[in-house]
């Protein structure tokens, strides 16, 4: 016996590390417990290695590594009584998953026990296999397994079944062996070998489209007598939940029947009556009815329209929404939400509850009811709903506001009617919530505010009066000072007054004041700082009066520790002290920014808007993939983690400096590469020589934003030399284009090919930029349908940037008869050292039905 | 907090673009990164594309586990795939989420784009983490028949009964669900098999010391 060997018995072990009263006391409990299992391993302990597993297995519940007891697994599983083999395959499911090497070798064990006398052990190896199989397992182990689903014994036919499903999961081929064994156990009368049948039978349809033919011809009306029989079967005590008969089953086949129902007229006119018998006559006064009413509702939805079935499944959701209990409540806004898609209207007519429950007390149930408010929203809707929502911004969970306000952000953007109420919405939603609005959302906002000429005015007072009330969100903040700087003449003249306003009394002084408080407040960051010291400096051009004031001001600002802040406090001073006969050229009203590029991208959402206007049931009412956009909404979320300097905050960031570069000197400038310095300094300076600006003016607001743009510190350093920068400026004439240099050629490519779509891409490169290529990918349809709805998305490494432009359209004629052609741009910052490499998903529908293809694309030039 | 991205340990991060214009988000002028695949893991993302569309084959249950309030975890099983990390980390913001609700909300969080069903029964946590589509009700519905199957087992089980017991939890668990799916809607079916199987047990176990008996007064 070794020294080690505690001896102790499971449970005093167990009582022992309960009994620990700190995580060190603990963790030298189970050191010694493991040095004691370990030094047995070692031995090859015969007596106590059930023991010893127990005990490890309680210890990796706790948390701790085990992996050295895992061939005491296999070494239980081999051997010959029940009880070792019952704790040993306990232990291989819970110590081992189906990515580790050691699984392989139990593979034989496995087999033998398969083909064992004693069924129990039969069943320990199924539910192990079922459990934790991995795709060699599967393929090996498959015919002892089929065989099984025919065994004597039910409970071993049940196991079968479900291993099965683990099985063509992980090698979908094998799943036409399973097709005539399932079919008979469908027949059969006990309930866990039907309930596992009919599971299998519906995994078997979702991987096998041959499957699902097959059962739809030959076992649908046997499926619809089944669960007939079931709905009027008398009180059976074994099954009973709550007065009804095996829910269990019942959702089971509710669902198989979806499956076989989906796109087929015949098979869902079969199963018509029995469905709405389900849907009328289940009681709904316990969970186990309601569940059953999901499914049926759900089945109802997926099968091919009865108008009849319909009201009755929309009706159930109604009744669902007003339910007491926050379960069901829950469940029938994610309900709703899918049906939306089914039937708009309907959903439409339950928009008053559904904006209750935004309000609720449970964040699961916020959560679902935004969603679905954020669907329900269409051109008719949009105002009342944005105002119940930016009514409850005000009263809302701190962190719930986060989400309502990217929501009512995208709403407001979205459907905006006109200018003014887009621009008021958006007030109100900073004023209350400023802290949570995106950059790239307030970005547009001045984009926006800058293209409404006639409503500068207004804007900026309102701005004005928020401003006076509330100061306390960073966005605010931002764009009232930006407004203040530009419009700052208007503010106090009163300008352009809109019927709807109350006139203010703004002194020259007064709009001084509120932007110096702006810089004053302990909670401004460097952006807000920065913006306002350019909104003084454009104040101090316009109120020629405050120029003093404001030059102190600036000059507080010299001793700043932050470089951007001291830079722009220096040379300000000396534009406002020095330069006064450039002063009010350099800081003019900014010129209106770019809409088209961003208003024109965010118009390709409008088709679809204006189509369903028309009010085609199946069309969606706002325009957007239904279930996608929620989820979508929070991946963008995620990106932001990602440095996508292409993407679209770089290109705002692009926009609202007015720059209008061509996009190759785009990414050049915010990748910041130490080359492109000077050249980037040229480029962004000779955005002057476009027509609508002049060359002075557009200095300073190239300093207005972007305090981490390297180019723009650089050209802030030129500015420091106050004397040099006149000349500067004007030796800076239109910067000569550059002679067309034709980059290397590239051999085009068939990047993807299937049996029913061809892709090609060509390579171009833009001379002087060899990181960078441009493809144009080109779709052929070489099927002999229509392919409508196509959707192709395409993925990269991160040592990659892509860049999609919207493609040329999204239906594919048949034969290729046409082509949707997609340029795509793509970055390596590997350049020469990896190539590229994409991954490809194609989406579309041919008559209907949804088709999926995908690919790697390894066979690009290598030195791209 | 709850946040519904997958699972983003893994290393090998695919960023999928897309051309549609129905994927744009509304306030960014280019389309932007959208799904990040979770390798070896079904991919929420994708599965709720299209409404009533065919989904992925997906599984069931991706996991059950019993947390107690203190958040110790009692039970768990994993019918996905998930690394030993992603199980811990699983664990411990779920654990998180969930123990701080109230006791009048619904049963349901998002997770991760999963939905995890829970159901407090005295001072143990019973969860589920099921397919952001799947059938959250009945979800509820199979923890309770679980549990009734312990109770029955143990004779109204308390929590003490699972930890001293814990691989008695786990061998009704496996009468109940395999590859996340259930298996058996009968309780007395259950409680028969175990009970079956215990015997067994119990008939090796007579037998082993009744030959070291033998054994030991041969020897004598």
């Amino acid at each position: 016996m070794n020294p080690f060997s505690s001896g102790t018995r499971l449970r005093d072990m167990i009582r022992a590390i309960r009994a620990c009263k700190t995580a060190a006391e603990e963790r030298a409990v189970v050191r010694k417990e493991c040095a004691a299992i370990r030094a047995a391993i070692n031995e090859n302990d015969q007596d106590y290695r059930h023991r010893n597993l127990a005990k490890l297995m309680f210890i990796h519940m706790l948390g701790y590594p085990t992996h050295f007891g895992q061939m005491e697994c296999l070494k239980l599983i081999a051997s010959p009584g029940f009880p070792e083999k019952r704790i040993g395959y306990l232990g291989l499911m819970l110590l081992l998953d189906e990515r580790q090497e050691v699984l392989m070798l139990v593979t034989n064990s496995v087999k033998q026990d398969l083909n064992h006398t004693n069924q129990y052990i039969v069943g320990l190896a199924l539910c192990a296999l079922g459990n934790i199989c991995s795709a060699e397992m599967a393929r090996d182990l498959a015919p002892e397994v089929e065989r099984l689903l025919q065994f004597r014994d039910p409970n071993i036919r049940k196991k079968a079944a479900l291993c099965s499903i683990r099985i063509i999961k992980k090698v979908p081929d094998l799943a036409e062996n399973f097709i005539n064994p399932v079919a008979a156990l469908l027949k059969e009368k006990h309930h866990g070998v039907l309930i596992t049948g009919v599971q299998l039978c519906t995994d078997l349809c979702k991987v096998s489209p041959e499957a699902l033919e097959y059962f739809r011809k030959k076992c649908t009306d046997g499926l619809v007598r089944t669960l007939r029989d079931l709905v009027n079967s008398p009180y059976a005590p074994e099954y009973d939940i709550a007065g009804i008969t095996d829910p269990f089953l019942h959702i089971r086949l509710l669902k198989l029947l979806r499956v076989l129902g989906r796109g087929d007229a015949d098979a869902s006119d079969s199963m018509n009556d029995i469905l709405a018998q389900v849907a009328t006559k289940t009681e709904s006064n316990k969970n186990a009815g309601n569940a059953i009413l999901y499914e049926c509702v759900e089945t109802i939805m997926s099968i091919e329209d009865n108008g009849g079935l319909r009201v009755l499944a929309i009706n159930i959701l109604g009744r669902f929404l007003s339910n007491r209990d926050n379960n069901i409540r829950y469940v029938a806004l994610n309900m709703l939400m899918r049906a939306i898609t089914v039937d708009a209207q309907a959903v439409q007519r339950h928009r008053a509850t559904i904006l209750e429950c935004v309000k609720d007390s449970d964040a699961s149930i916020r959560k679902r009811a935004l969603e679905l408010v954020y669907l329900l929203v269409n051109e008719s809707n949009v105002k009342p709903l944005t105002k119940e929502l930016v009514d409850y911004l005000e009263v809302s969970d701190q962190d719930f506001k986060g989400d309502l306000t990217a929501k009512v952000c995208s709403i407001i953007e979205k459907f905006s009617p006109e200018k003014s109420w887009y621009i008021d919405q958006m007030l109100k939603v900073l004023t209350e919530a400023g802290n949570f609005v995106k950059d790239e959302v307030w970005h547009a906002l001045v984009v926006v505010i800058s293209n409404a000429s006639d409503l500068h005015g207004y804007t900026v007072r309102a701005l004005f009066r928020a401003l006076q009330t509330t100061a306390e969100q960073e966005s605010l903040v931002r764009v009232a000072v930006w407004c203040i700087g530009e419009y700052g003449d208007l503010l106090v003249s009163n300008a352009g007054m809109l019927n709807v306003e109350d006139p203010i009394t703004v002194t020259e002084s007064d709009a001084v004041d509120i932007v110096e408080s702006a810089i004053k407040r302990h909670a401004s960051d460097l952006t807000t700082k920065s913006m306002a010291l350019i909104a003084l400096l454009k104040l101090s051009s316009r109120f020629p009066s405050c120029s003093g004031r404001i030059k102190d001001i600036v000059v507080q600002h010299k001793g700043s520790l932050v470089l951007e802040l001291q830079q722009r406090s220096l040379e300000f001073n000396s534009i406002i002290e020095k330069h006064q006969n450039i002063r009010s050229a350099l800081v003019e009203r900014m010129p209106v920014l770019d809409e088209a590029t961003f208003g024109g991208r965010r118009a390709s959402s409008l088709p679809n808007t204006v189509s369903t206007s028309s009010g085609t049931a199946v069309k969606l009412p706002n325009g957007v993939a239904k279930p996608s956009a929620a989820p979508l909404v929070d991946l963008l979320d995620l990106s932001d983690d990602v440095p996508a300097p292409s993407s679209s905050g770089g290109d705002f960031l692009q926009d609202l400096l007015g720059v209008n570069l061509p996009p190759a000197t785009q990414s050049e400038g915010t990748n910041q590469t130490p080359k492109a310095g000077t050249d980037v300094l040229l480029d962004l300076l000779s955005i002057g020589s476009t027509p609508a600006q002049d060359n002075n003016l557009s200095t300073p607001d190239i300093l207005s934003s972007g305090q981490d743009n390297k180019p723009i510190i650089a050209s802030l350093d030129l500015l420091a030399a106050p004397s040099n920068m006149m000349d500067l400026l004007d030796g800076l004439g239109p910067a000569p284009p550059k002679p067309a240099e034709n980059g290397p050629a590239y051999p085009s490519i068939v990047a993807f090919e299937s049996s029913s779509l061809r892709l090609t891409f060509n390579f171009s490169k833009q001379p002087g930029n060899p990181q960078t290529t441009m493809i144009s990918g080109s779709f052929t349809n070489l099927s002999s349908n229509l392919f409508t709805d196509f959707v192709f998305q395409a993925a990269v490494p991160k040592f990659l940037q892509l860049h999609l432009d919207p493609a040329s359209g999204n239906s594919l004629p048949a034969s290729g008869n046409g082509t949707i052609t997609q340029s795509l741009k793509v970055t390596n910052s590997q350049h020469g050292k990896k190539p590229l490499v994409m991954r490809l998903r194609i989406a579309y529908k041919v008559d209907g039905k949804d088709v999926l293809e995908e690919g790697q694309i390894n066979n690009f030039p290598r030195d791209l | 907090k709850s946040n519904t991205h997958g699972p983003t340990s893994s290393k090998n991060r695919w960023l999928f673009l897309s051309n549609a214009c129905f994927f744009s988000s509304p306030n960014r002028t280019e389309i932007s990164a959208r799904i990040i695949l979770p390798l070896g893991l079904p991919s929420p993302e994708l599965g709720t594309a299209g409404a009533y569309s065919q989904r992925p084959s997906s599984i069931m249950i991706h996991f059950v586990c019993l947390i107690s309030r203190q958040g110790k975890v009692r039970l768990t099983k994993w019918y996905s795939t998930y690394t030993q990390k992603e199980r811990s980390k699983a664990i411990r913001e779920l654990s998180g989420v969930i123990l701080s609700r109230g006791p009048k909300l619904c049963n349901f969080v998002d997770w991760k784009g999963y939905k995890v069903v829970y159901k407090r029964y005295a001072s143990l946590y019973f969860c589920m983490c099921i397919d952001d589509e799947d059938n959250e009700l009945e979800a509820l519905e199979v923890i309770h028949h679980f549990v009734e199957i312990l109770d029955r087992y143990f004779g109204s089980v308390c929590e003490l009964d699972l930890i001293f017991n814990f691989h008695k939890a786990y061998y009704i668990l496996d009468e109940l669900l395999i590859a996340g799916e259930l298996q058996e809607s009968s309780k007395k079916t259950v409680a028969k098999l175990i009970s079956a199987q215990d015997s067994l047990v119990e008939v090796a176990k007579e037998e082993a010391s009744s030959i070291s008996n033998i054994i030991a007064q041969a020897t004598k």
